[in-house]
């Protein structure tokens, strides 16, 4: 969600996140929530669908873009009379809330034309990819509209974290229980040696010490070593199972301390428990754009496609959009009030005529570098590793990887994410042919999974920047901008209200897309109540 | 026994160390204006960035260019440049606009940190203009700099190649170190080095025009350069 101020390469320095994730891991999630709130993260959101009272007949709404703000400005104000109409640039809805399956082609700028060939179930999303349980807005819709829902598996115990220096990965149960179990140690030892005497009273100290020996999986003598204790939470090395052999099992041998140390494993344990990637965190079954197809379902009467807006000039008394309609003509239409979701990196070439400080400040917020690469392949990590579903980690470029969490134990193929980067390596990659990125990102994958190099049946790439109608990925503010750029671009300007991930603190965020739409909507409401 | 205390009694210590930095961190870290994060940022991951840009100078060292001698003094550590005393009209202003933000947490900013530069944290391990335009550029102004006009924008991505404006220098170097609109700004991924070779790539290669940019001349365009981020995550 809200993403610092500062720029962060990739080599680069401490992030806010990793400085967070790394609170968390020495201090547990109490140190990386107050370390949160005093960083300004922790914020919910809540459902703000609200129920318009008195009529919008007569009144005309031009909404411009028909992603999840649009559609879903358009559904709440529809609904009490408005007369709305969208313009969508593209020949479907949903924008960012996108999927691709087999059949479907995708074209980016630059001219690079994909044919995904994934078979019949198998699907990815190149944009958003997950919902939380407290993104309340989503979830209003989704139990609306009927969307089904099931769980994304964020974190699995059983995926890894791999690092390419020493060539190694371990199991995120063998990298998070040794690195408490080590805590957990030290911890008791300063327990029992009186040195936090100051900060525990004599009971509270009994009380720390047997926290800290369940917590960490101490053995009798407050210690973290191989046994069947410690293997308890981290997993076997031989599982326990039935009669004398294998009977109990046997203990798996410890990470060496300095090994979770030196080569971090432990900056990846904490990803799957900041707020916004806590269980339960949801997809919608058979695709992000599930969602997409409801609100398209209920406002396609009012959606006009293939209409690429070149202009809109906002005056006191309403708004006037030019555009180019399928066949090239250019035409123009007219509304008492708007609500623009275009992205501001296509905004800013627009011909605005509006309040001067709106038009600057739509030129002042540079996009986010993404992409991602999704691999269709055997499900080698369900029958040969036991991974299903979840997120793997690396310290390689493609840095984030995931197993699908639908289909588990029954089907026979799926689609990996292989690839899930930001910043520099994003633009990297994307810069790359789509051949040339496929083969790259395999290639580093199969550092992690050797099989994907025989098993692999296809794959797809989206780079953000060179997606034709979003030109970057999110809206990502520093603290400066949010005072400044943002503040403009958050209020109305006469008849027009902007509304989209970017002006909401859930950049990135579908949940950042409908609250903006929601306030809008009442916004422009009110308005023409008022008016 | 006796080896056990005495490790036991090594942990303890080592344990209270550990819990005074972590609370000094934390403490200081949630008072830290963006400025400050961004320096000690770079002096946490140090050792890393040290070493690669310490690679990225032996590389330019080694292949004896006439750009690696010229630019001697500018192959310095990105790092140490980060640690200069270069006072920076941008920082400046990312500073005073979160003196009052969620960052400052109600602590002044000192005479100190206002002379901060901002910090460079090379992206990209390269030298060559070309290999550093693929990486940096291509994504957006395409191969051979041809640009971009199939998209939902009336630009979209300008071509860089037979662009009348990249006759002067400053042109792309100030986008380079500003961005513009939803261009992001490149200063806090690109060296001084890096961006003089990216310009003698766009300016030499992709059109015709004479002069070489060194790395001193873009030092001093540091000083307006506006900072972005390239994004870290989402949904």
């Amino acid at each position: 969600m809200t993403k610092s101020s500062v720029p962060k390469g990739k080599v680069g320095g401490m992030s806010r996140r990793r400085f967070i994730e790394m609170m968390g891991a020495i201090g547990g999630s109490t140190a990386a929530y107050h370390a949160m709130t005093s960083l300004g993260f922790a914020q919910a959101s809540t459902n703000a669908v609200p129920t318009l009272q008195g009529s919008g007949q007569g009144k005309s709404v031009l909404i411009l873009g028909a992603g999840l703000a649009g559609m879903s400005s358009a559904f709440e104000l529809s609904k009490i009379g408005y007369d709305v109409k969208i313009l969508e640039y593209n020949e479907r809805a949903g924008g960012r809330c996108w999927t691709l399956r087999g059949g479907d082609t995708y074209t980016e700028l630059g001219g690079e034309t994909q044919q995904v060939k994934f078979q019949e179930g198998n699907y990815f999303n190149p944009g958003p990819w997950r919902i939380p349980y407290h993104h309340q807005t989503y979830m209003h819709y989704a139990r609306q509209f009927g969307v089904r829902l099931e769980p994304f598996i964020q974190v699995n115990e059983n995926a890894y974290i791999h690092r390419s220096g020493p060539g190694k990965k371990y199991r995120i149960r063998e990298v998070r229980s040794d690195f408490y179990g080590n805590v957990a140690e030290l911890l008791s030892k300063a327990v029992n040696a009186g040195a936090l005497e100051g900060d525990l009273t004599g009971d509270d100290q009994d009380a720390m010490i047997e926290a800290l020996s369940q917590w960490g999986a101490l053995d009798d003598s407050a210690r973290y070593v191989k046994g069947m204790v410690s293997s308890y939470h981290r997993g076997y090395a031989v599982d326990p199972g039935d009669r004398t052999d294998p009977g109990p099992g046997q203990p798996s041998d410890l990470i060496p301390r300095e090994e979770l140390l030196k080569d971090g494993y432990w900056q990846n344990i904490i990803d799957g428990l900041v707020y916004e990637h806590q269980q339960a965190i949801f997809q919608p079954v058979g695709g992000m754009d599930q969602m997409a197809r409801a609100f398209e379902e209920r406002t396609r009467d009012m959606i006009t496609y293939q209409a690429r807006v070149t202009g809109l000039t906002v005056t006191d008394s309403g708004v006037t959009a030019t555009y180019q309609d399928a066949g090239g003509a250019e035409k123009q239409v007219q509304a008492d009030y708007c609500i623009c979701t275009i992205p501001l990196s296509v905004l800013s070439q627009i011909d605005l005529k509006a309040d001067p400080e709106l038009v600057k400040a739509t030129k002042e917020i540079a996009y986010a570098a993404s992409f991602k690469a999704g691999l269709e392949s055997r499900r080698f990590w369900e029958t040969e590793e036991h991974i299903y579903g979840g997120v793997t980690y690396t310290d390689l470029p493609i840095a984030v990887t995931s197993y699908p969490s639908t289909g588990q134990n029954l089907a026979e193929t799926g689609v990996l994410l292989a690839a899930y980067q930001f910043g520099p390596n994003a633009l990297k990659y994307s810069g790359m042919t789509p051949d040339e990125r496929l083969k790259d990102v395999r290639g580093q994958y199969a550092q992690i999974h050797p099989q994907i190099e025989k098993d692999f049946i296809s794959g797809v790439s989206v780079g953000w920047h060179r997606v034709p109608w979003s030109l970057g990925c999110y809206a990502p503010y520093s603290d400066e901008q949010r005072k400044g750029a943002y503040e403009v671009l958050s209020r109305r300007h006469g008849p027009l209200m902007l509304a989209g991930e970017h002006i909401s603190y859930w950049n990135g965020w579908q949940e950042g897309a409908l609250l903006s739409a929601m306030s809008a909507v009442k916004e422009i409401h009110g308005a023409a109540q008022a008016g | 026994m006796d080896q056990a205390k005495s490790m036991a009694w090594k942990a303890v210590a080592a344990l209270a160390v550990l819990f005074l930095i972590g609370t000094a961190l934390l403490l200081s870290f949630a008072r830290t204006t963006s400025a400050q994060e961004n320096v000690r940022a770079a002096q946490a991951a140090g050792v890393q960035k040290t070493e690669g840009a310490a690679q990225g100078a032996h590389g330019t060292d080694a292949q004896g260019t006439g750009k690696a001698s010229s630019s001697a003094a500018g192959t310095s550590a990105p790092a140490n440049d980060g640690n200069s005393s270069q006072p920076a009209t941008a920082q400046g202003q990312v500073q005073a606009g979160s003196e009052n933000g969620a960052l400052a947490g109600g602590t002044s900013v000192t005479e100190e940190d206002k002379n901060a530069a901002p910090t460079v944290h090379p992206a990209f391990d390269l030298t060559d203009g070309a290999e550093l335009y693929t990486a940096a550029c291509q994504s957006c102004h395409m191969p051979g700099g041809v640009g971009a006009d199939a998209g939902a924008g009336t630009k979209n991505y300008p071509a860089l190649a037979g662009n009348q404006n990249l006759q002067a220098a400053v042109y792309p170097a100030t986008f380079i170190l500003n961005g513009a609109g939803a261009m992001p700004s490149f200063a806090d991924q690109l060296t001084d080095e890096q961006v003089a070779a990216i310009i003698n790539y766009l300016r030499q290669d992709l059109n015709n025009f004479e002069g070489e940019t060194t790395a001193a001349e873009i030092e001093p365009l540091r000083k307006s350069a506006r900072s972005t981020t390239l994004g870290d995550d989402a949904g």
